[in-house]
């Protein structure tokens, strides 16, 4: 428990400063582009503004979070997944989209090892977080389930207090000083955009709460054990369309710190907030297994996808 | 953060922003080739005209890369009204600058088929015309990305200074040919630059009238009855 | 010009739907039919306000103060009060709900989560047929359980025998309640990595407890009207005083556990118990009595019913913060 601690502080003391990079333009492109300008003595007015916006510094590492590798699943008989395998970057967004029951959320819950809930489930390959198979035998679910935190399609917080609710996670993991829960509590309401809604109410129930509120109560609740990677289950098919849009800039903003995946059913969300998009189908109406199409970046998903399937669904033809 | 101070669509407004500046870059390549080519005209400059002259697939490179980012941007940030009419004005803009970039290829192209042949007479009327012209460039260019409906309507009228600019140089070029059949050729060519000049304020009207487009939603041709309207009827789309 | 009717035949059903009569003859059903459930409705009300009318008025011309605290006269006499069986039905249902509780929502929470196991459907095939089990029967197994091998009736006897008849009735709300618990509610803290445990006993049972509660107060209310399992188990007795006992032993010295001894091995009565003895015999007296005891049985189960919904009610106002 003293480990869990040690990581606990760890983590805190090196939280990464945010910075807002957008997503889409690659910057040594504009670098080389602001040069050539700036070799002739006549620059326009505006380009001396976009010079300035290159200073911003690229994201430094890209590295695979999670790797799936071969991954299949049963449940009882029925093989639900079947040999999936994708690679995750880290601190960046990955949705999953798919028609419905194409096991988006099964790979989804994959990830964190929810599915063990559901009796007779079997799993074939590997899930390798940070290098390290999730389903080897004797692996502690428990850690797992920290490093990998999740947020649900509904919002559901706990019946109890605001504070309890994101203190809930830490006081699992043995905190139990006073002084380092506030603050946990307080970075957790920060960082999902909720502290100063509800700082002076801290102690009343979370159900109280708007839907909106609840799901951010959520996203709190799943940071407040600093988890490395967020799994997020149509977390916005509750909301009201400006509640989602600001999710989704949410989104933006946490992704900095944490590496997230995305299901959604909204194809257009899918195309607004992620970086990279998994298309996944039914292989047959028949056996109904769960396969992945197509794995690539957002932007070429939805402008130039690769497989046919995977344009019919983008543009509406099917699914 | 605050949720109050979270912004919907701020991630499409910044990347809409940074395609902006795109533009702009885009906008003062040209506006270098442009200059830079008639320059090396009136010197003479080989060298330089075939480094535009080469450079020009910079230009084309970037255009594609503009239309590119914004497709991208249209295909996932589902924009509407405003945004997409911006998005679409960027993907004209964006053709219109290229081809102006063409020009300033096709300048170039002149002053090296020329090769050593000196020039007919002494540029005066032709860097004229291009001030002119990139002088509108640019502010036409300032009007689009500030959405300043105004300054797009009024840039067009200048076009007229532009015209009578090439009228001149074309009147005292073909005065000169009959005056003395062997500068045909070379006489000829200085004709061809100073179109290319007339037709890039032409491109530049253009870019006016996608910018009304962009404030107004109204298509209107600037340059034949001067602010008449088109109105288009979406409604029989 | 052609209306829309003439133009599309079909219309011309719907628009018919939209004259005058239609309406009226809708109208006029749905009065009728308001009258019939408004009759029907009066009607299921009646028994009801006429039980508890009559318990009102026969029982509250007998009702004083010292029918509850005075302990009963000797046979024959005026006066006295039935404080022995107020204090045997708390005691009686206090130590039902303490030996059946626990046990019940352990059993109720492997119910809920396991159904499809042997154990699982076991549990829901016991509670339905005990719950299906005549209360006499009960009473006996009590005697022949504790009465039998401890050799004598006693407040720990009548305590079992109520436990095992409240026990399915606890034990099938709290399953229940337990089940209508969202799903995701232990989604979430599993996602946290908490144990299954941990997540039921601190996020399911905190869900679930206003279903759980009134389970609970269900099966108390039940056993505490029940006379038959106390007849060959609590038995009866007048002499019952836990003032009396507590005192003694206070000023023995004997110490807490000898006190609670005391208190459950001897016999007790309880209200119904009293009632029913008091009702079959000959003295108006008595009878009467019996009456007074019935209203204050009554009193008694509707204010533990009304204080825990207000509880709840404020509970649940203050979870949903409205």
């Amino acid at each position: 428990m003293d480990m869990f601690l040690d990581m606990f502080m760890w983590h805190h003391q090196n939280k990464k400063t945010q910075n807002n990079f957008p997503s889409l333009i690659d910057y040594s492109v504009v670098e080389t582009a602001s040069n050539e300008v700036k070799k002739s003595n006549n620059l326009p007015f505006l380009v001396t503004r976009a010079q300035e916006d290159v200073s911003v510094s690229l994201p430094s590492e890209n590295f695979y979070k999670a790797s799936i590798r071969d991954f299949s699943l049963y449940y009882g008989k029925f093989k639900a997944l079947s040999n999936i395998s994708m690679d995750i970057l880290s601190n960046k967004i990955t949705a999953i989209i798919g028609p419905s029951g194409c096991g988006k959320s099964t790979l989804l819950r994959s990830l964190n090892r929810m599915n063990d809930l559901v009796p007779n489930t079997h799993t074939e390959g590997e899930v390798l977080l940070d290098g390290t198979n999730i389903y080897t035998p004797g692996v502690d679910i428990v850690g797992v389930r920290r490093r990998v935190g999740m947020v649900f399609q509904r919002p559901n917080p706990f019946p109890k207090t605001i504070y309890d609710n994101i203190a809930y996670g830490p006081r699992l993991y043995g905190l139990r000083r006073r002084s380092l829960l506030d603050e946990i509590v307080e970075q957790s309401l920060q960082q999902a955009a909720l502290w100063e809604e509800v700082k002076d109410k801290l102690n009343q129930s979370g159900m109280a709460l708007s839907g909106g509120q609840q799901q951010r109560l959520c996203i709190a609740r799943a940071l407040a054990v600093q988890p490395e990677v967020i799994l997020m289950d149509e977390p916005a098919s509750a909301l009201d369309p400006v509640a989602t849009l600001k999710i989704e800039e949410l989104m933006q903003t946490l992704k900095t710190d944490y590496t997230i995946v995305i299901v959604t059913h909204n194809m257009q969300q899918a195309a607004r907030v992620s970086d990279y998009t998994a298309f996944m189908m039914i292989d047959s109406p028949q056996t109904r297994t769960g396969i992945l199409v197509e794995y690539e970046a957002t932007s070429q998903v939805f402008t130039n996808p690769k497989n046919k399937q995977t344009e019919d669904y983008v543009t509406g033809r099917f699914g | 953060m605050e949720w109050d101070e979270i912004m919907p669509r701020e991630t499409f407004e910044r990347e809409l922003q940074e395609l902006k500046y795109q533009l702009l870059i885009l906008g003062s390549m040209v506006e270098q080739a442009v200059r830079e080519a008639v320059e090396a005209l009136k010197r003479r400059d080989l060298e330089v005209a075939r480094r535009i002259y080469d450079g020009d697939q910079n230009i084309n490179e970037k255009r594609y890369e503009i239309e590119q980012n914004c497709l991208i941007l249209i295909a996932t940030q589902q924009p509407m009204a405003r945004d997409l009419r911006m998005l679409a004005a960027i993907l004209e803009v964006n053709t219109e600058l290229e081809r102006i970039g063409d020009y300033a290829k096709g300048i170039c192209k002149i002053n090296l088929m020329l090769g050593s042949e000196p020039l007919v007479k002494p540029l005066i009327d032709i860097p004229r015309m291009a001030d002119l012209g990139l002088d509108m460039l640019h502010r036409a260019l300032g009007a689009f990305v500030s959405g300043d409906a105004d300054v797009a309507r009024a840039i067009p009228e200048e076009d007229d200074k532009v015209d009578e600019l090439y009228n001149r140089v074309y009147n005292d070029l073909l005065t000169m040919m009959f005056a003395d059949p062997t500068i045909i050729h070379g006489a000829n060519y200085l004709i061809w630059a100073a179109h290319n000049l007339e037709r890039l304020a032409d491109r530049v009207t253009n870019i006016c009238e996608r910018t009304v487009f962009l404030v107004t939603g109204e298509i209107i041709e600037l340059d034949l009855a001067k602010g008449k309207k088109i109105e288009p009827d979406f409604a029989d789309v | 010009m052609t209306s829309t009717a003439e133009m599309y035949p079909e219309k011309r059903l719907i628009a018919s739907y939209h004259t005058r009569t239609g309406y009226t003859r809708r109208k006029i059903t749905n009065v009728g039919m308001l009258i019939i459930t408004g009759i029907l409705t009066f009607l299921a009300l009646v028994p009801l306000v006429w039980i508890i009318g009559y318990v009102i008025y026969k029982g509250g011309q007998y009702i004083s103060l010292d029918f509850f605290t005075q302990m009963p006269k000797p046979l024959g006499m005026e006066g006295g009060g039935v404080l022995h069986a107020i204090e045997g039905t708390v005691i009686l249902t206090l130590l039902g709900g303490i030996i059946s509780i626990p046990p019940a929502i352990l059993a109720a929470i492997y119910a809920a989560y396991h159904p499809n196991t042997i154990l699982g459907i076991a549990v829901r095939f016991g509670t339905d047929v005990l719950s299906g089990v005549p209360s006499i029967v009960v009473g006996l197994f009590g005697y022949a359980l504790v009465v039998k091998t401890q050799g004598h009736y006693s407040a720990l006897a009548g305590g079992i025998a109520l436990a095992i008849i409240m026990f399915p009735t606890i034990v099938r709300t709290t399953e229940e309640m337990i089940k209508l618990t969202p799903h995701t509610l232990r989604e979430g803290s599993l996602a946290l990595g908490a144990p299954e445990w941990k997540t039921t006993l601190s996020v399911t049972l905190v869900a679930a407890s206003n279903g759980i509660v009134t389970g609970i107060l269900l099966g108390l209310a039940r056993a505490s009207g029940e006379t038959a399992p106390l007849l060959f188990t609590a038995l009866g007795n007048e002499n019952y005083e836990i003032g009396k006992i507590i005192s003694s032993g206070v000023a023995n010295r004997t110490g807490i556990m000898a006190i609670l001894t005391r208190i459950f091995e001897q016999p007790v009565d309880s209200l119904p118990l009293t009632l029913w003895k008091y009702a079959q015999q000959p003295y108006p007296e008595r009878i009467n009595q019996s009456w007074a005891a019935a209203l204050i049985l009554m009193i008694l189960i509707l204010t533990l019913n009304i204080a825990t919904r207000l509880w709840m009610q404020r509970r649940m106002s203050r979870l949903q913060g409205r």
